[in-house]
């Protein structure tokens, strides 16, 4: 039997209800539960806190804030244990979802996977090679337009093991919604980023406009181009790559079209929640109500300690 | 309800303390992100910069001519 994994949900210096803490770390536990791990067979929780204090010691804390600048996404502890931090924005789930699922299939930040170099960046000149990725199951389709919802609550999408294969199968997954329908594809406003065992360098083929080229894609030598082997000396893989990687908004991938349904579908579901939680009041008072019902005092006379 | 632990406690104040070097590590008006970042220029201000930068040296299409 695996040790489970408790992941926790909490916001700090930022004014998120309890009911939202609560609603989003619900889904994010489903989707865990019923998408992620049958797929990538980790199990894992996502339960709700209003403060950090509130944290189980053992848990990974998931921590929303705000002007969160560089800080935002994976780090590690002093005592070598993971956490993510996520900038609150009105799209929070999303990047929540996000952090959640890169930490449970890469708890510490390093898991590389072997697999040749992504066709789109061969298409740019580089040679094709076996090289070795760094595993971030939701960069390569991380822009809201592949999201999808659970429970009316916006998380991302995220690619499979089958992301590595060497080639194309009709009857395979290569991410959960389907978005990417490929290999090593990378989509609009994602990336990918691996270790090239030859040149010993970090690249990633990059699917925005960024301060190198606005050609989309364009491919970016970390080791040479950024600070990104000055930050791999004071820290693990995934939170160096995410100091140099600024992708854009995950709301720019979101088309007025795409976010009406989103909010369509959020609305129906939050007034289908309404009617069920009235419901269960319903039931509760006329069970309250109901001449029907057992005795308390003699039952706790029965049960009474000391 | 029970209380919430001293572990808990002093787990809550390291991790704000890790999370508030992390933030002004990033607010560093010299800082080491990029090294072709100006001092003072956010991460945000520097990418926009050099997208307009790149936009100006893009060559212009060679004009094709009719038969």
């Amino acid at each position: 039997m695996a040790l489970p994994v408790q992941l926790a949900l909490v916001s700090e210096g930022v004014n998120i209800s309890p009911s939202d803490i609560t609603r989003v770390a619900a889904a994010l536990s489903k989707q865990v539960m019923n998408d992620f791990e049958p797929i990538w067979k980790v199990s894992a929780t996502v339960d709700p806190f209003v403060k950090l204090e509130d944290v189980p010691v053992d848990a990974w804390p998931v921590i929303v804030m705000k002007n969160v600048q560089g800080a935002a996404g994976y780090h590690e502890d002093k005592n070598g244990q993971p956490f993510a931090v996520v900038e609150f924005s009105d799209q929070w789930s999303l990047t929540a979802s996000h952090e959640t699922l890169e930490m449970l299939a890469d708890p510490f930040g390093r898991r590389l996977r072997a697999g040749y170099v992504p066709e789109q960046a061969i298409h740019l000149g580089l040679p094709q090679r076996r090289v070795r990725y760094l595993v971030e199951v939701c960069d390569a389709s991380e822009s809201a337009q592949f999201a999808y919802q659970v429970g009316g609550i916006l998380v991302s999408d995220f690619y499979t093991p089958h992301f590595f294969d060497p080639v194309k199968s009709s009857d395979r997954k290569y991410s959960f919604t389907g978005a990417i329908d490929s290999p090593r594809q990378v989509l609009d406003g994602g990336y990918v980023s691996w270790l090239d065992p030859v040149t010993k360098h970090w690249y990633q083929v990059r699917m925005f406009p960024d301060q190198f080229s606005t050609a989309v894609p364009h491919v970016v030598d970390l080791s040479q181009k950024t600070s990104f082997e000055k930050f791999r000396n004071q820290t693990n893989l995934r939170a160096a790559i995410d100091r140099v990687t600024k992708p854009p908004l995950y709301r720019a991938g979101l088309s007025t079209m795409a976010l009406a349904v989103a909010q369509t579908k959020t609305d129906s579901t939050a007034e289908a929640q309404q009617a069920r939680a009235q419901e269960l009041r319903d039931a509760v008072a006329a069970y309250m109500d109901s001449p029907a019902k057992p005795a308390r005092a003699a039952s706790k006379t029965k049960r009474g300690r000391g | 309800m029970p209380k919430k632990s001293a572990a808990q406690r002093k787990r809550a104040q390291d991790l704000r303390k890790q999370i508030g070097t992390l933030s002004a590590a990033a607010q560093d008006p010299n800082p080491v992100d990029d090294p072709n970042m100006e001092p003072g220029e956010s991460p945000k201000e520097y990418v926009e910069r050099r997208m307009r930068e790149l936009d100006q040296v893009k060559k212009p299409k060679p004009k094709v001519k009719k038969k």
